[in-house]
């Protein structure tokens, strides 16, 4: 049972020191899902990635990564089963964009000196989809900052988890690779990896994500399917006044906020 | 700095850059036997080094390489080689090119042990090693107070360590400054010991320094994956599998290790530690697998030199080294940053 739950949390609470940052998160999210998490700035949305990535440890409340609690895994361990991706990843060093990539095999690695052939090809393999071979020599430094969120992406790749938590992936992308690496985040929930991506653009969330969770002021205030987004919701959750449209011709739904709602 | 076109070049040139490394060593092991108050020809090293330790000869060339040089020259590529992987770790640990092994307190805490022992005359306890000692302790003393202050939980917070390290610095360098206001006869001696110099070396003293500057130094290289990791900051580190707490506790006390046993002998020796890994990652990339090694051979290879300039540049006197490594050190590192300014590290 447990393990066909790529995460699964029960009654999660988490607080900084003082104020309750989250309180009690109740979550389900099926293996092979590529689920979307949104919410208002604040919302406590990249600290509740951090408590199920297992860097933030909750004060109350259960963690399961493929059905293993996260907070009693070694590391090496825990980082062969779920990773978690900052919005922004800056190397303070030029390491070339191959060097970047192979580190995505530390929990693999076995000699401090050298990478095993499956190494390589991992690496090849996680370059070469999210199509940065033809920078592997270039400084990461040097890069511009979608180049290097593919970079970190592929970095991902090539740790090979079952669990992505992707914090808003697509910033800094402009709308080709924006639209690429939401397909590609698709293709790996279609090969039955579990990803959970923190999205600021609902309209990506809603033609991509087969499940939507809201979050508001530390809580979990909805989780939907995409079909089942109202104006309603988008109100109390962004406090927008929107539409909900369709487009005729491709049958995708999009969100037009109109005007800061006054409730 | 523009191939990067070709990786298996990058490669080679990295192990060109140690071939030439280990080269040069050699060279300048080569120069620091031969010159000095006393020169000896190329010729009469070969010979002395053929014939071997413990011969009793008149052979004044042979009795000065034996007792004085060898083990001086050996002394300063181990404290060459130990800051330089040092300095290569700390930078690494604090993502920031300006770090170096002092800044957990080492050459601090190591001073106050050594000034203590001079103005309160413990030397006569144990002889010519109650300084070390009691540097080695001092050295230790203050990284560990440095390390209590920035650890909560398990936790060891490196801005704080940061921090820490620097308040403590100097506090310890304004009660040094205090006691040589009490002790005014003993200025001089406090002064030259702070300077730092190899000039009291013998074979003992590489002995009792070269196991603590192999085990850090070891210590530190097998972070080297780690420290990669840490370069996109703990949390990404964490996230990539790395056991960040006891990556950070292994270089603090590697760190301190390595070289502390070698600034407990000559007195804190600045400005090796943070230019020479700054140079060797310009030099070829930061992967820390090949700067520490390729730093220690560096490091060594400066020091040899610099303590060759300070026995030779004003016979017969002989200059603390660490004058000489600040004094070339610091113009070349301004030359550095002025240079690579617009291009990042």
């Amino acid at each position: 049972m447990g393990s066909d739950m790529g995460i699964k949390l029960n009654g999660l609470s988490f607080s900084y020191g003082g104020s309750v940052t989250l309180s009690g998160i109740d979550l389900e999210i099926p293996r092979g899902t590529l689920a979307a998490l949104l919410g208002p700035n604040g919302a406590g949305k990249s600290t509740l990635l951090k408590n199920i990535s297992g860097y933030l440890k909750p004060q109350k409340g259960e963690v399961l990564v493929c059905g293993k609690p996260v907070h009693s895994l070694k590391d090496k361990e825990r980082s062969r089963i779920v990773t978690y991706l900052a919005p922004e990843s800056r190397s303070s060093f030029d390491f070339s964009v191959e060097e970047v990539v192979m580190m995505g095999r530390l929990p693999y690695s076995e000699s401090i000196l050298s990478h095993s052939p499956d190494d390589l090809q991992a690496a090849e393999e996680a370059m070469r989809i999210t199509q940065v071979e033809h920078l592997r020599h270039r400084p990461v430094t040097s890069l511009s900052s979608g180049e290097q969120q593919r970079v970190q992406i592929a970095r991902a790749i090539c740790q090979d988890p079952d669990v992505f938590l992707l914090d808003e992936p697509t910033a800094h992308l402009d709308m080709s690779f924006e639209l690429e690496i939401m397909e590609l985040v698709k293709e790996l929930a279609e090969e039955g990896r579990t990803v959970f991506a923190i999205l600021h653009d609902v309209n990506l969330a809603l033609r991509y994500a087969s499940q939507l969770f809201f979050m508001k002021e530390g809580s979990l205030a909805y989780c939907l399917e995409a079909n089942q987004v109202s104006s309603d919701v988008i109100r109390d959750v962004y406090g927008v006044d929107a539409r909900i449209l369709e487009d005729a011709e491709s049958g995708i739904k999009f969100v037009l906020p109109y005007s800061i709602s006054r409730l | 700095m523009t191939e990067y076109s070709n990786g298996r070049k990058v490669k080679q040139s990295k192990w060109l850059f140690v071939a030439a490394s280990i080269g040069l060593s050699a060279v300048s092991i080569f120069l620091g036997l031969s010159f000095g108050s006393v020169s000896v020809s190329f010729k009469e090293i070969i010979s002395a080094l053929l014939a071997g330790p413990g011969l009793e000869t008149d052979d004044i060339a042979y009795t000065i390489l034996w007792t004085l040089r060898f083990p001086r020259v050996l002394l300063a590529l181990i404290e060459g080689a130990s800051l330089g992987v040092a300095g290569a770790a700390m930078q690494g640990l604090f993502r920031n090119p300006m770090a170096d092994p002092y800044v957990l307190g080492v050459s601090s805490g190591a001073s106050l042990g050594a000034v203590l022992g001079i103005v309160f005359g413990f030397g006569k306890v144990l002889g010519l090693w109650s300084l070390p000692i009691l540097a080695f302790a001092g050295a230790f003393l203050s990284t560990g107070i440095v390390y209590l202050l920035s650890t909560k939980n398990g936790r060891t917070d490196t801005w704080t360590l940061l921090l820490a390290g620097i308040a403590v610095s100097s506090l310890i360098s304004s009660i040094i400054a205090f006691l040589m206001v009490l002790f005014r006869q003993r200025v001089e001696e406090i002064v030259f010991w702070t300077m730092g110099g190899l000039g009291r070396t013998s074979w003992k003293v590489v002995g009792a320094a070269l196991p603590y500057a192999l085990f850090g130094s070891a210590v530190l290289w097998f972070q080297s994956m780690a420290l990669n990791a840490f370069s996109f900051g703990e949390e990404a580190a964490f996230h990539m599998g790395v056991p960040v707490e006891t990556v950070k506790r292994r270089i603090l006390w590697g760190s301190s290790i390595a070289t502390a046993s070698c600034v407990a002998f000559t007195g804190p020796i600045g400005f090796i530690g943070l230019i020479v890994p700054h140079v060797v990652r310009i030099l070829i990339g930061p992967d820390h697998r090949w700067l520490i090694p390729a730093s220690a051979l560096v490091g060594g290879n400066a020091l040899i030199l610099a303590d060759l300039l300070a026995r030779t540049i004003v016979p017969p006197l002989e200059i603390p080294v660490g004058v000489i490594t600040s004094l070339c050190g610091a113009p070349f590192f301004l030359y550095l940053l002025a240079k690579t300014r617009k291009g990042g590290m």
